[in-house]
This record gives C-alpha cells, structure tokens and sequence, in this order.
C-alpha cells in the first residue's frame, strides 16, 4: 500500500481542470492520484466488500474521464466525481437488493421500536474497538442495514456530508434524511447492544 | 425524587434538531428528558455507536495492486507516480 498522495499531487486548481477536459493526460493521472483513496473508501463504506469497491472505483473514474467535457466547473471537481461515485455505488447496491430479495433477506423492522433495551454502556467500550470480534460484529451490523438506510448513514455519519447535500445526492427530501438517518441510527445502537448484552459487558 | 434536568444533553439534542436552546422545542425535550431520564441514555448510547463506526471505518490507504489496475483500466499506467 501506499501513502494517499495529496501532498505530490498539489491542489484542484481551473488550470488542472482544463487541461484533464482538453485531454491531457498528465492532467488526469494526476486527479486520479489526488482522489482515488477518497472514492475508494467511499465505496468500501457503501458496498461493504473490496471487490464491489473496486469495481465502483474503476467505474467511477471511467465515467468522470468520458464525461470531463460536460463538468462544467459549478461544483469542485471533487463534489462531482464523488456525486458520480454515489450514483454508480447506489446502483450496484439497488441491484444487489433486487436479487436479496429473492433470496427472502428480511429487512430490519423499523416500525416495530418497542421494547428497547436501555442499557447504559461501560466507560471502556471505546476501547474494545481494537478488539476484532467487537470490529466484526459491528462491522456485520452495518452490513445488515438496508441500502435506503445504509447510503444516509454512511453519507451523513461516516462521509460528514450536510443533511442537504445527503438529499441532493440521493434525491430524497431533507425530513427523509432525518427520519433514515435516525432509524439507521437507532438499529446500529440497538445491535450493538445486543452484542454488548451477549459478551456481558453492560453495566446492567 | 425527579432527576435534575441535563442542560448539556438537551443542548446537544437541540443543536441536532436545528433549534435554540430557549425555543419552545427545547423546552419540550427539556420537559420530556425529565420525565424519562430512559431517552438520556439511549441518546448517549447511540452517539457513541456512531463515534465507534467512526473509528472502525476510517480511511484506509488506497491498495497499490488496486491504483494499479485502476491506472491500467484508464490507460494512464505510464503516468503513475509511486
């Protein structure tokens, strides 16, 4: 592995932009260089294996190239190879459920909340995140969260995008982000309990 | 004897919800805080939960075998920087 290389590759300056739209091709290694890490670990977060990640990136960065000629610089460049990277990640996702589906996977209840389990956490939880059970677990909790709710969470919580900026990339209205992001949130705190509860180490 | 009310929480709730802390909505979680001091620590739970996926999925360095075929697809191999 190397090191992400924004420190060789300098800044996204017009002048970069232009030359990658006219065809330059040290002009477009060098925004690959500059953005790859960030598309890349956008993809893990969204599609939850290197292989899907992988692809999205690949993806991703043939789209930008073919279409360079039509960024029109009203965004950063940035903004709209990650807007690209989303789209292409959400697809693969929306396929991946289409076939989830005939396979019966039961998507989390949502509406059904009662009967929480409000346990209060250990001060040292934060330090079993070096535990790889503990990492697992978590892990394969975010992995069971439905797309629909999966994309808010990673956009919202993991990426740190605004609320606008998460309903503009998935279409969705802004109250639908709140309300996903919550449900996204609440199932997340709520298996993780369970694996707390299982491994006995709440306080009660 | 009734829990005191956490100014701090309901502070943060707020800030979450987009409101002032003297607005009428803050003013109902106040009051509802104070009668389910259950709701505090579900809160503070799953801020926490949220602050440990934060820890598990920070970024990872780019694979060299992955910028590799990524650079190859793109036909741009002989630009690759090391």
């Amino acid at each position: 592995m190397h090191p992400i290389k924004r420190e060789l590759t300098g800044k996204e300056t017009p002048e970069l932009i232009q030359a990658a739209r006219e065809g330059d091709q040290k002009a477009q290694s060098l925004l690959v260089n500059m953005y790859s890490a960030r598309i890349y670990n956008l993809g893990l977060r969204m599609l939850r294996n290197n292989e899907d990640a992988e692809d999205m990136l690949q993806e991703t960065f043939i789209t930008a190239l073919q279409k360079i000629k039509s960024f029109k610089g009203k965004s950063t460049f940035y903004t709209w190879i990650y807007r690209i990277g989303v789209n292409i990640a959400l697809g693969k996702l929306r396929k991946q459920s289409r076939m989830q589906i005939s396979y019966s996977i039961q998507e989390p209840d949502f509406e059904n909340l009662h009967g929480l389990s409000i346990s209060d956490w250990p001060e040292y939880i934060e330090t079993k995140v070096s535990d790889e059970e503990f990492k697992t677990a978590l892990r394969l909790a975010l992995d069971d969260l439905d797309e629909k709710y999966r994309s808010v969470f990673v956009l919202r919580d993991l990426e740190e995008l605004s609320t606008n900026k998460t309903a503009e990339i998935l279409e969705l209205s802004e109250s639908n982000v709140k309300v996903r992001l919550m449900r996204a949130r609440l199932f997340l705190r709520d298996r993780m309990n369970t694996v707390l509860k299982r491994e006995g180490w709440l306080v009660k | 004897m009734k829990p005191k009310r956490d100014v701090e929480l309901q502070k943060k709730i707020c800030m979450d919800l987009g409101a002032d802390l003297d607005s009428e909505l803050c003013q109902q979680v106040g009051n509802f805080m104070e009668e389910y001091p259950e709701c505090k620590v579900y809160y503070d739970t799953m801020k926490r939960s949220v602050k440990l996926y934060r820890v598990i999925e920070d970024d990872c360095k780019l694979p060299e075998n992955v910028s590799e075929r990524l650079f190859k697809v793109l036909e741009l191999e002989k630009l690759k920087q090391d």
